[in-house]
């Protein structure tokens, strides 16, 4: 069942204290994943949004169902799902509406490098 | 890069002895989940996709691989379908990270021998329960210690063999792992290999159940006649584990047995025995055994000969180069000396301090030493 936009745009980018639970409470871990999490987003939305460009529909499913899982273990639940119905509509060849969607996942992709660009993981 | 367990912060982590190799593309994926496995004492390495899980596969050898699906290069998939066409001495328990839209690649994975799957993001409790189910499993894989009590048993009725055994596997892995960097022997001589070695080299002389008390326990020189019967231990040991090896053709550690078993006595130059083989005809396993069998029996001391300095061994296996041995074995003994040494002395030493309860005085029957130019009883070939 997929979550509406609207509820999406309630949660907030990421869900620390989730995060600390996966990561055994280990906050080093934590800090070098936000690290990482971070220096990957933007390349990963360039490729995401280079795919969408010349409708490599192919390419989108890919890319998106990655940025889907790693955003799922980062507990950035709002990303996984925008994520989701990006890859959702890219395998199901719907490109009417993939510029929507898109559009919405990149706002995520935005507010969570806002989210994630701290002075380190205490203050997300 | 490997993680092993028993950092000093993991307060509770206890090593529970259990290898396992994840691969993922997703760093940060990886980075979780080892951090989970660690935490719960298992020792870890980390790959990016399935053809570099395969390539340190070569020098490392998980029990369980948890792997993603979709990765470039080789996905998880195919790697299960390579894991499988290994000829594996031990069973890998594999575990595959689907997502729940992914059953068309989880059906796939499971035929392709899969054990188990898990949906991504994994949960702990989902994942330690998963590995729980691995474990049973491979811990049904008992055989190692069954192997080597059977070989112990064997081995019981001889009365001055003190850790043979457990030098002659020691040489073995040795002179395998020597082997494994050398290109000739690139796609023979693996991890596997060298486990395998390691665990069926004690077989060697299982055979010797069937010699007679009154030939095997000879204090003095063997007849010609009663040596005829000793050489009959290799057709012994050979018989019984060929018979195991084709009830279970799936058990490759039954076939290498079976070779070192009925084999380690020939000589390169064919004047060995039973079958009087030459060369490559010689399975290399049986080949490797020899140089160990022979070091061991030249160092250790005997009721017809003291126990021979490395020196003095290493310069009759020297001597012996492509006529007893396989050149490239004797190649393979000058490179790893020091380690030869090593074991002999610290297992050596393990050996003196129960030494003193264990009759140490007879042992009538030793390897291929009949044409060394040492004064060695001729019966004891």
């Amino acid at each position: 069942m997929s979550i509406t936009s609207q509820a999406l745009a309630m949660l907030p980018s990421i869900d620390k204290s989730k995060l600390l639970e996966r990561c055994m409470g280990n906050c080093t871990l934590v800090e070098k994943l936000r690290l990482a999490f971070l220096s990957s987003l933007p390349s990963e939305r360039d490729l995401l949004q280079d795919a969408i460009e010349i409708c490599d529909l192919s390419s989108v499913a890919r890319i998106a169902h990655k940025l889907r899982g790693t955003a799922s273990n980062m507990c950035a639940i709002p990303l996984s799902e925008a994520a989701h119905q990006v890859e959702q509509v890219a395998r199901n060849n719907e490109i009417d509406l993939i510029e929507q969607r898109w559009l919405d996942l990149n706002q995520h992709i935005e507010k969570l490098i806002d989210a994630l660009s701290v002075r380190d993981s205490n203050q997300l | 890069m490997t993680i092993t367990n028993g950092k000093p912060s993991l307060i509770g982590a206890k090593s529970n002895g259990l290898k396992v190799m994840i691969v993922d593309d997703d760093p940060i994926a990886l980075e979780i989940l080892a951090n989970f496995l660690r935490e719960s004492g298992y020792t870890v390495e980390l790959a990016m996709n399935g053809k570099e899980a395969l390539e340190k596969m070569r020098h490392y050898t998980p029990r369980i691989v948890i792997s993603d699906v979709d990765m470039p290069e080789m996905n998880g998939v195919e790697l299960c379908r390579a894991i499988r066409n290994r000829q594996s001495i031990q069973y890998t328990y594999l575990i595959l990270l689907t997502s729940h839209s992914d059953t068309n690649s989880l059906l796939l994975g499971l035929n392709a021998g899969a054990d188990d799957y898990l949906s991504k993001p994994f949960r702990h409790e989902e994942l330690r329960l998963r590995l729980e189910g691995g474990r049973r499993l491979l811990t049904l894989e008992g055989r190692d210690m069954m192997i080597f009590s059977l070989a112990k048993l064997a081995e019981s009725r001889d009365q001055d063999t003190g850790t043979h055994l457990e030098r002659i596997r020691e040489y073995s892995k040795v002179l395998a792992t020597e082997l494994m960097s050398w290109p000739k022997f690139e796609n023979v001589v693996d991890a596997q290999f060298v486990e395998l070695i390691y665990l069926t080299s004690p077989l060697h002389d299982v055979g010797k159940v069937g010699i007679p008390d009154n030939v095997l326990l000879k204090p003095g020189k063997l007849t010609p006649e009663e040596f005829e019967v000793m050489k009959r231990h290799t057709l012994i040991g050979g018989e019984t584990l060929g018979a195991s090896a084709q009830a279970h053709p799936e058990a490759s550690f039954l076939k290498m047995a079976m070779d070192i078993a009925l084999k380690h006595h020939e000589r390169w130059d064919g004047s060995g025995y039973p079958f009087q083989l030459k060369g490559e005809d010689i399975p290399l396993s049986a080949r490797i055994v020899a140089v160990a069998d022979v070091y061991d029996a030249l160092t250790t001391k005997r009721v017809y000969k003291p126990a021979f300095t490395h020196e003095t061994a290493a310069e009759i296996i020297y001597t012996s180069r492509g006529s007893h041995f396989d050149p490239d074995l004797v190649d393979a003994f000058s490179k790893v000396e020091e380690q030869m040494r090593h074991i002999r002395f610290k297992l050596d030493e393990e050996m003196q301090t129960n030494e003193e309860s264990i009759n140490t005085n007879i042992l009538p029957f030793a390897p291929d030493l009949g044409t060394f130019p040492v004064p060695i009883p001729a019966n004891s070939i």
